[in-house]
């Protein structure tokens, strides 16, 4: 643990898979996780004590609020706790339940992508960092809108996008694509141009509405 | 109200497993003893029924009986408690497909029977009504696709972690090993994100819980390889539908997501269309769906009726609601569902509605 870990809550209604994910995310010296529960109402009775900055929220927690409604509940005691959702299925239309006023700060992984720790661990990042992080191999899948924005983008564009929609920072594009950062960086200006979003509302934010418009279009 | 007894019951049972004589027996000391077939069965009947809780395991089998040349017998117990037996008696030897399907219907009398109150009678025990079914199925399918999701899903799923920990740990010269490690990850993988997830959403739409509009989006994308569908949700609707505090009753997003799958499935099943609109809108007091789609509609060889609807009226109907299916002047087929909001909603709507055209003048 340093002085800048982030301090993580695990939400897990099954045991086995609560202590794999705490003893995963142990050897990590960028995370710390503070707390590991089982239900909702722990949680929150425990939340102003735990202090996270980020939560990693089983989706399915049984019976009671399902792990969204907790996850709705946490943010609003700490509004600028990211939430990490974590489900069986591919299905990020829960994520259209959410507020898009306030739609950064969450993530969408399978459950199944927590074997690749690196995924989990940019998810946690990126959320802390304000993104939506959209799970790599629901990524893959989406399919194309045929008739938005999206598809207007250049398959080099496109590629940058996905990876944006992974959360992946310019830095580890411009390394996973073998370019050079300032590439990176005009790329993703052409992209915002492409999808009508205005860089000046600041690199998060369009980030994020990067990710939704991408989601929007081609997740149906 | 209809209601479904046990002289109903038995032709429904008897067509369902095609024998020639079936009985469903209230075990008790003083039986009929033409239930039982003869006396040889008693003592069969007597060892099954107290036996145990479970009717699916090795005590169901074979038995010759007096007067058939064949029967089978398979235990009823309700609440954990024995209750009696199914029986089938014929001549001719029974197949294992009767038997699947004997125990299919088992378990559906059995959970008829564990719907009434628990100091019923047997003969008032068999008396339902449709509400009560629908409402105690809906609950035990609920049920089942939970722990499908859950904990079935999450057990399945640490065991292809602990075989991908196999096979990093085999050796490079185990290739036959390591093949066979990884086809066994592979088949638990496929049953978990294909069988079981299908099933599960079968029994269960389990974002019902959260909001309707995710579950639609949901249900359009699992239709969406055999039919285009457009999903309009309306920005008020939306507004209600709120994970938090939603103004929609789980019942009625329940009852409004089993229209919509009926009405997608009928549309590709017997309308062979290829696209439908559904939108959810509202009016004061009502939630309004509307499902269209452009297949050939309702033809004088396929009209309007069967099960499904009937089942889909009565699940409409049993929120207050109201189902109306039209094939008009175009083509395809029109399903159209009122379903009543609280009136707590409908002030609500009425005061956002008179908010929005305050601003817009």
């Amino acid at each position: 643990m340093t002085d800048v870990s982030i301090r993580v809550i695990i939400v897990e209604d099954e045991a086995l898979f609560r202590d794999l994910l705490v003893s995963s995310l142990s050897v990590r010296d960028e995370i710390v996780v503070v707390a590991a529960y089982q239900d909702g109402t722990e949680v929150l009775a425990n939340l102003s004590q735990d202090r996270p900055q980020v939560a990693l929220v089983d989706i399915d927690l049984g019976p009671g609020d399902t792990g969204v409604q907790v996850a709705l509940r946490m943010r609003q005691i700490l509004p600028s706790i990211g939430i990490v959702f974590l489900s069986n299925y591919d299905e990020p239309g829960v994520l259209t339940a959410i507020n898009r006023e306030r739609a950064g700060g969450w993530a969408y992984l399978l459950k199944k992508s927590v074997s690749h720790l690196g995924h989990i661990v940019r998810a946690i990042e990126g959320v802390h960092d304000g993104l939506v992080v959209i799970d790599p191999r629901l990524v893959k899948a989406l399919d194309p809108g045929g008739k938005g924005l999206v598809d207007t983008l250049t398959p080099r564009q496109h590629q940058v996008l996905e990876l944006m929609a992974q959360g992946y920072s310019n830095a580890a594009i411009a390394e996973r694509l073998v370019l050079q950062p300032k590439s990176v960086e005009n790329l993703i200006s052409q992209i915002y141009q492409g999808l009508g979003i205005d860089y000046a509302e600041g690199a998060i934010h369009a980030r994020v509405k990067a990710t939704l418009l991408f989601l929007d279009e081609w997740g149906r | 109200m209809k209601s479904m007894c046990s002289d109903q019951l038995l032709p429904a049972v008897q067509e369902a497993i095609q024998a020639t004589s079936v009985q469903i027996c209230p075990w008790s000391a003083d039986a009929p003893a033409s239930c039982l077939s003869g006396p040889q069965m008693r003592p069969v009947l007597e060892n099954l029924c107290r036996g145990g809780s479970s009717y699916y395991g090795p005590t169901c089998g074979y038995f010759i009986g007096a007067n058939h040349t064949y029967a089978m017998v398979i235990p009823l117990s309700v609440r954990q408690q024995p209750w009696g037996a199914l029986c089938v008696f014929q001549d001719q030897p029974i197949a294992a497909s009767q038997l699947e399907r004997a125990q299919s219907v088992a378990r559906l009398v059995e959970w008829g029977l564990s719907q009434a109150p628990p100091d019923a009678t047997p003969s008032q025990s068999a008396t339902l009504s449709d509400a009560a079914l629908l409402e105690a199925h809906e609950a035990f399918c609920r049920e089942v696709a939970e722990e499908l999701h859950g904990r079935v899903q999450n057990k399945l799923l640490l065991a292809t972690y602990a075989l991908e920990r196999c096979l990093e740990s085999a050796e490079d010269g185990e290739s036959d090993l390591r093949e066979r490690i990884a086809q066994v990850r592979d088949t638990i993988e496929s049953v978990r994100e294909e069988d079981i997830r299908r099933l599960g959403h079968r029994l269960f739409p389990g974002l019902v819980r959260l909001a309707l509009k995710p579950a639609l989006l949901a249900l359009v994308r699992f239709f969406s390889p055999v039919l285009t569908t457009h999903l309009v949700v309306s920005s008020q609707v939306a507004r209600l539908d709120s994970p938090l505090g939603n103004q929609i009753g789980e019942e009625i997003r329940l009852a409004c997501y089993r229209v919509v799958e009926e009405a997608l499935a009928n549309a590709v099943r017997h309308g062979r269309a290829h696209s439908a609109t559904v939108s959810v809108s509202n009016t004061p007091g009502w939630l309004v769906l509307r499902v269209e789609d452009d297949g050939c509609g309702a033809t004088a060889s396929e009209p309007i009726e069967g099960i499904g609807w009937a089942l889909m009226k009565s699940r409409v109907n049993m929120v207050g609601g109201v189902l109306d299916i039209s094939s008009g002047s175009k083509p395809g087929l029109a399903v159209s569902a009122r379903f009543p909001l609280p009136r707590k909603t409908s002030r609500l709507v009425r005061m956002r509605a008179a908010q929005q055209s305050f601003l817009h003048t």
